[in-house]
């Protein structure tokens, strides 16, 4: 099979790779780049847990072709902490409890990354909405979604 | 005897200790494990649910570039798994389940590894299969396992306390019904997976996703036994676990195919499951058909119960058989009932077998008495609430089965239920309220013969402990409560303690992460290794401050004279000046505690667990009448566990057991089909997602246990153990439909709806008529 | 999981991807988002040997009401069209559709209307993986001769169109832009689809979606969807109902209704319209009746090919339809909202 040149932004750093048309972004993150921070719960797109930010917006890396990535900037939950300070998303799901075995803390992180991007004051509906997308089986979502809320400015009262 | 004492570590909401790690994407989980040379192993798997192997072709296979390894049930020695060994790691002969591993590949590749198991041509001779475990329980069924004569699991569950039928006829009221309960699955996040290595001197390391470190590497040991490999050494590593609840409690097929195919490889090999193998190949909650009977005196007072309950096994027997032996505790002691009566047959069919799940026979026994309660109370004419207040379990009690209850807040988490969810407010048009309570094991449950727990602690120069446990934590945070206790014990901070629980070559034994035991059992083992610490350092601290032991305080990681915390020695001092002299020694503990529990005598007497947890949950329920489809408006969870020590992840307990006991009650179910699972996938397996969350109000009751570490009792199950009789008494409160089977569909509450209202329950395309219900 | 071996290319404007279109013909698939395609390329339901991804046209994503038109390029992201304010005021009808779609941060960032319209039939014996199916004679849809879902099998195939999409739209008599190398044609949303399971599409080889194209509501009309799911969110629907009524601010003139996730494509319901028609916007019992009609129609068509029963499937159609109609009624400003 052909390789073909694959040119991207990784975490702020230029990465140039030759890639199969069949490997998906998130085979390429794991295998080729070492970043395990994202994973494979399903790999039908379904749970989550692969969920990377794509030039900002939340994909699922099992399902996006790392070729289609071309051109991108990718952030992967290795990213969100910048020179080694926690993102205040990182911080609040600490605080608040929502990480209980973590398989699937960085792709709920990175959803949230990406709705807070878009909207610095999402509605409690919008982040539901975000965080309906992800399976967790161990917090019950409700420290999920207190520590998402907790990130945003402002009164929940006034959303 | 518990004084208002000040805590610096107990009861604090301390955020998991590997949180950071999981947030930042270091920490390791199996998915992220390689070892230099690895090969990757893939299974195959039935393609019948009950057939002959009549010859497996696997010459394509091999010549495949990059297989290094194929293995069939022929080739492998007679290794047997499960309580009743009678599960081979690879089937030969016969299949009896399509999750039978049939042939195994180890390859350079997972692509390979895959291909190669699409060329291996197996040919069958199908079996007619037995897949309804009361036909299967017929003279004539057709036999899962031959040598067996029957299909009926040669299993003890009976007991009787009491005179059951004499209360029979002396009850004023009765009530009676059946109910059935369905497989679900654990739904681990992270999917299950093992890497087996063996070095020069065939000694065995196996990575492996495990809730029973000691147990396992017991398992392997006796594999390699039966592999000829004897006297070998056996360390089980644990890489960090994306959800266990129960799956994770027995060795799995592919651990020991893992380590046959590392024999023949000679080289580390690891497998790893895709979602669908985790759906299908890991093994579910018992499902079962439960008949209950009860009855109470004019007054209300149970007068007895009497359950009988058919499970079906599945082809193969692992934990899901023994969920009796669970079950007798709510049979027998959920409420003061006098004479009680329980037997439970377990039958093979073949359809997958069960294993461990959160609540451990609980959910589906509480399902049925916590249902029978409300038709009771309606029956006798008495008030739910009051029906359950008149037969309260209270501390000091004895019940029939000789547990003995000691510390006991089913009351006070009964009325904190029926106060938050306001019982008396008014309820809109399709809304109830119901309510269930629970008792569950909460000082450990001696099934085995040791229900024990050790641990180590390594005190270093620095004053920063090791703790080395055999607890095993997989992200319900057993870690944290353990450094909790030790810190609090011995005076440090929470992180100045480094939790080691992965490795059973530094971690002493321990009988595995169940039946809510940790906090409790390896809570108070770390309790007394940190006792053993404390009196050492008060002692270093006593000569170093020259003060009698019993006035120095250790806190803060410093030891002073009570009153004077100005002229405090750091811990850290004191431990080096120990060290660093002649005959110095450095501080290390010890510690095993096996809790004061009975194994179950021959009757199913005996004081299984050393204290018992209770709780009572409250639901609001909203039924749209046209689709079936439940709401839950508002949900109260009121749990006695004995003292918090950690506020936040006790919360995570609860909210996570609830949503899985919620979605138990209303939308998870594996759908076998003749067999077949036809939902090995989580768009048509239904967790429930954050969109679904509700409004939940955990309420926690503090009873402060006698025998429990700081008072604490267990909490990983009782979450998930009332959910569905909550659900169904308040969709009964709603609409007046009594719902028997789980989950509670939006179909059968719409059939149910019909059949009450006498409506047709269907379209018939033939009549074009509308048909009647049953 | 991985997917098989395929080329991909990136053409840079539509002329270059239709020629490649008519190039590669039936061994290449359009790639967009990926989330239905590339999901069956996995378990080995579609193994193209080429892709043609459309990520280097934004042309086609494009959404804009013109002259009263609202135009969508195939490609737009259903993220999109939910922000695009109009379509929230006036097609409110295809908002809650597309909201409706699968879970939000699955579908809306990579899924596309083009992609939602064009996705496989399903059927619970089809969509498994190829460990599972090898356990079995394949079925119609899988290149053999029977059908799992329907009791005794089938020379058909009984699997179901379950766009969510597709019911408002067409009730709402969008039409679809479809292009090739040839040329293009318009044709109204419903003749997209071919009622065989097999082929779910009328497309040919070198054909592909570009538009959406539906006009707005004139006065007194209004449109809306209703679907029944388990879950709130990664649920395909149980039943779904799409609804378009046109009224003179006292009586029906006319109404569409489409039923989705019940038939081979999104199914109108002519005898529903029937009724309707010239029936006071009032009349709960005409209500009844529609629904009742959908229910008839549908029947003959559910199939045992998905998990909530035959029998409760078709029991929701008239519950949804019925749904459908009032909410799409509410919206003339005729009528009470529910």
């Amino acid at each position: 099979m052909n390789r073909l040149p694959l040119e991207l932004t990784v975490n702020g750093e230029p990465i140039s790779l030759a890639v199969e048309p069949n490997r998906t972004l998130l085979e390429v993150l794991r295998d080729d780049l070492e970043l395990t921070g994202a994973k494979e719960g399903c790999g039908e797109g379904v749970c989550g847990s692969c969920t990377v930010l794509m030039d900002g917006k939340a994909v699922r890396s099992c399902l996006t072709l790392a070729l289609e990535a071309s051109g991108s900037e990718i952030i992967t939950v290795e990213g969100l902490s910048e020179g080694g300070a926690l993102d205040p998303l990182q911080e609040s799901f600490i605080e608040h409890g929502a990480v209980q075995c973590g398989f699937c803390t960085s792709g709920m992180l990175m959803s949230a990354k990406g709705l807070l991007l878009k909207d610095p004051h999402p509605t409690k509906d919008a982040i539901l909405r975000t965080l309906g997308g992800h399976v967790c089986r161990c917090t019950g979502y409700t420290k999920i979604i207190e520590a998402v809320e907790a990130t945003v400015d402002g009164s929940a009262e006034e959303r | 005897m518990e004084t208002m004492q000040e805590f610096t570590a107990i009861g604090k909401p301390i955020p998991k200790l590997d949180a950071v790690d999981k947030a930042t994407g270091r920490a390791q989980y199996i998915q992220d494990v390689t070892l230099p040379g690895m090969l990757y192993g893939k299974i195959l798997y039935s393609s019948y649910a009950h057939a002959r192997i009549v010859k497996i072709n696997t010459e394509k296979a091999k010549a495949l570039p990059g297989v290094r390894v194929v293995l069939t049930g022929e080739d492998i020695p007679p290794i047997r798994m499960g309580v009743y060994k009678d599960n081979p790691p690879l089937k030969a002969g016969k299949v009896r389940s399509y999750r039978d591993e049939v042939a195994a590949v180890a390859a350079t590749d997972p692509a390979i590894a895959k291909a190669a198991i699409d060329l291996i041509e197996v040919t069958y001779e199908a079996l007619p299969g037995i897949f309804d475990p009361e036909e299967a329980m017929k003279p004539d069924a057709v036999l899962v396992h031959e040598e067996h004569k029957t299909n009926v699991l040669k299993m003890p569950w009976r007991l009787h306390y009491g005179d059951v039928e004499a209360a029979k006829k002396e009850a004023a009221f009765n009530v009676e019904e059946r109910f059935t309960t369905t497989w679900v699955t654990h739904c681990c996040m992270g999917t299950s997976g093992a890497i087996a290595e063996f070095d020069n001197a065939n000694n065995l390391t196996v990575y492996t996703n495990t809730q029973i470190p000691s147990l396992a590497q017991k398992d392997f040991l006796e594999t390699l036994k039966v592999m000829g490999l004897k006297e070998k050494r056996v360390r089980v590593i644990k890489p960090c676990i994306g959800g266990g609840f129960g799956s994770k409690l027995d060795t799995y097929a592919y651990e020991h195919v893992a380590i046959l195919l590392a024999w023949h490889a000679r080289k580390p090999v690891k497998i790893l499951f895709d979602r669908e193998e985790e759906f299908m190949a890991t093994s579910t909650r018992q499902p079962t058909i439960i008949k209950i009977s009860m009855g109470c005196d004019k007054d209300g007072n149970l007068l007895y119960r009497d359950m009988e309950m058919i499970l079906d096994n599945g082809a193969y027997t692992s934990w899901g058989v023994t969920t009796p032996s669970v079950m007798m505790m709510p049979i027998t002691s959920l409420y003061r009932v006098p004479n009680v009566r329980y037997s439970a047959k377990c039958v093979y069919t073949n359809n997958t077998y069960s294993q461990a799940m959160r609540g451990y026979g609980n959910p589906q026994a509480t399902f049925a008495i916590e249902s029978a309660m409300d038709m009771l109370a309606a029956a006798a004419g008495i008030d739910r609430i009051e029906l359950r207040r008149i037969n309260c379990t209270k501390p000091g009690d004895v019940t029939p089965q000789d547990l003995r209850i000691t510390s006991c807040g089913l009351s006070e988490c009964l009325e904190a239920v029926v106060d938050k969810l306001e019982a008396g407010r008014p309820k809109e048009k399709g809304e109830g309220i119901g309510l269930a309570s629970l008792i569950h094991v909460g000082g450990g449950a001696r099934i085995y013969k040791s229900d024990g727990c050790g641990t180590i602690i390594k005190m270093d120069d620095y004053g920063k402990a090791n703790v080395f446990t055999g607890a095993s934590d997989m992200g319900q945070g057993s870690d944290t409560v353990i450094a909790q206790i030790v810190a609090e014990e011995i005076g440090l901070n929470v992180d100045d303690v480094h939790v080691i629980h992965n490795d059973t070559d530094v971690c002493p034994w321990d009988v595995g992460a169940h039946a809510s035991r940790t906090t409790f059992v390896a809570g108070n083992s770390a309790l007394g290794a940190a006792r053993e610490i404390r009196g050492r350092l008060l002692k270093l601290a006593a000569d170093a401050l020259e003060a009698h032991m019993d006035d120095v305080v250790l806190q803060d990681r410093a030891a002073f004279v009570k009153g004077c915390p100005e002229s405090k020695v750091p811990i850290a001092k004191l431990l080096r000046n120990s060290h660093f002299k002649p005959g110095g020694q450095m501080m290390m503990a010890d510690y095993f505690y096996d809790p004061p529990n009975q194994n179950m005598g021959k009757d199913f007497r005996g004081n299984m667990s050393a204290t018992y947890s209770f709780g009572t949950h409250g639901v609001r329920v909203k039924v749209d009448e046209e689709t079936g489809k439940v709401a839950i408006v508002d949900y109260v969870a009121a749990h006695d566990v004995g003292r918090a020590i950690n506020p936040l992840l006790l919360d995570g307990q609860v909210y996570g057991g609830v949503l899985m006991g919620v979605g138990y009650a209303l939308t998870e179910q594996v759908v076998l089909r003749k067999g077949r699972m036809m939902n090995a996938d989580f768009r048509d397996y239904k967790i429930l997602t954050a969109k679904d969350a509700f409004t939940l109000t955990p309420v926690v009751i503090e009873t402060i246990d006698e025998d429990g570490p700081f008072g604490a009792k267990g909490i990983g199950e009782p979450g998930c153990v009332p959910t569905a009789p909550a659900i169904a008494n308040a969709i009964y409160d709603a609409i007046g439909v009594r719902i028997t089977d789980l989950p509670i569909t939006p179909e059968r509450v719409l059939a149910a709806i019909k059949k009450k209202r006498n409506e047709s329950c269907g379209f018939d395309p033939l009549t074009e008529k509308e048909q009647p219900c049953e | 999981m991985r997917l098989p071996v395929f080329a991909y290319e990136v053409p840079q404007n539509i002329d270059e991807a239709l020629s490649l279109l008519s190039r590669y013909g039936s061994d290449c698939r359009i790639l967009a988002g990926g989330t239905d395609l590339l999901v069956r390329m996995k378990q080995r339901l579609a193994a193209p040997t080429q892709l043609i991804s459309l990520k280097a046209l934004p042309e086609l994503t494009r959404i804009q009401e013109s002259e009263g038109v609202l135009h969508i390029g195939a490609a737009a992201r259903l993220s999109d069209i939910l922000e695009y304010k109009p379509i929230q005021e006036r097609w409110p009808g295809l908002f809650e559709a597309v909201k409706s779609v699968g879970a939000p941060s699955i579908q809306h960032f990579a899924g596309t209307i083009g992609g939602n319209l064009c996705q496989d039939n399903r059927c619970q014996f089809y969509n498994q993986s190829s460990s599972f199916r090898k356990a079995r004679q394949p079925c119609n849809k899988a290149g053999g001769k029977t059908c799992y879902a329907w009791e005794g099998g089938s020379d058909k195939c009984y699997s179901i169109c379950a766009s969510d999409a597709a019911p408002v739209l067409i009730a709402m008599g969008a039409e679809a832009v479809i292009r090739s190398a040839k040329g293009e044609r318009i044709i109204p949303l419903e003749e997209l689809y071919s009622s065989v399971g097999e082929r779910p599409l009328t497309l040919t080889d070198d054909e592909m979606l570009t538009e959406i194209r539906v006009a707005g509501p004139a006065p007194g009309a209004g449109n809306a969807f209703e679907k029944l799911a388990y879950r709130s969110a990664i649920d395909y629907a149980v039943v779904s109902a799409g609804v378009a009524v046109q009224t003179d601010g006292k009586q029906i003139l006319k109404a569409r209704l489409v039923i989705g996730a019940v038939a081979r494509a999104p199914l109108a319901i002519p005898a529903a319209e029937a009724i309707l028609k010239d029936r006071p916007a009032g009349d709960e019992e005409a209500l009844y009746e529609a629904g009742r009609a959908a229910m008839n129609t549908a029947q003959p068509f559910i199939a045992n090919n998905m998990s909530p029963p035959v029998d409760y499937r078709t029991r929701m159609v008239s519950v949804m339809a019925k749904r459908a109609i009032k909410k799409a009624l509410s919206r003339t400003g005729l009528m009470e909202a529910l």
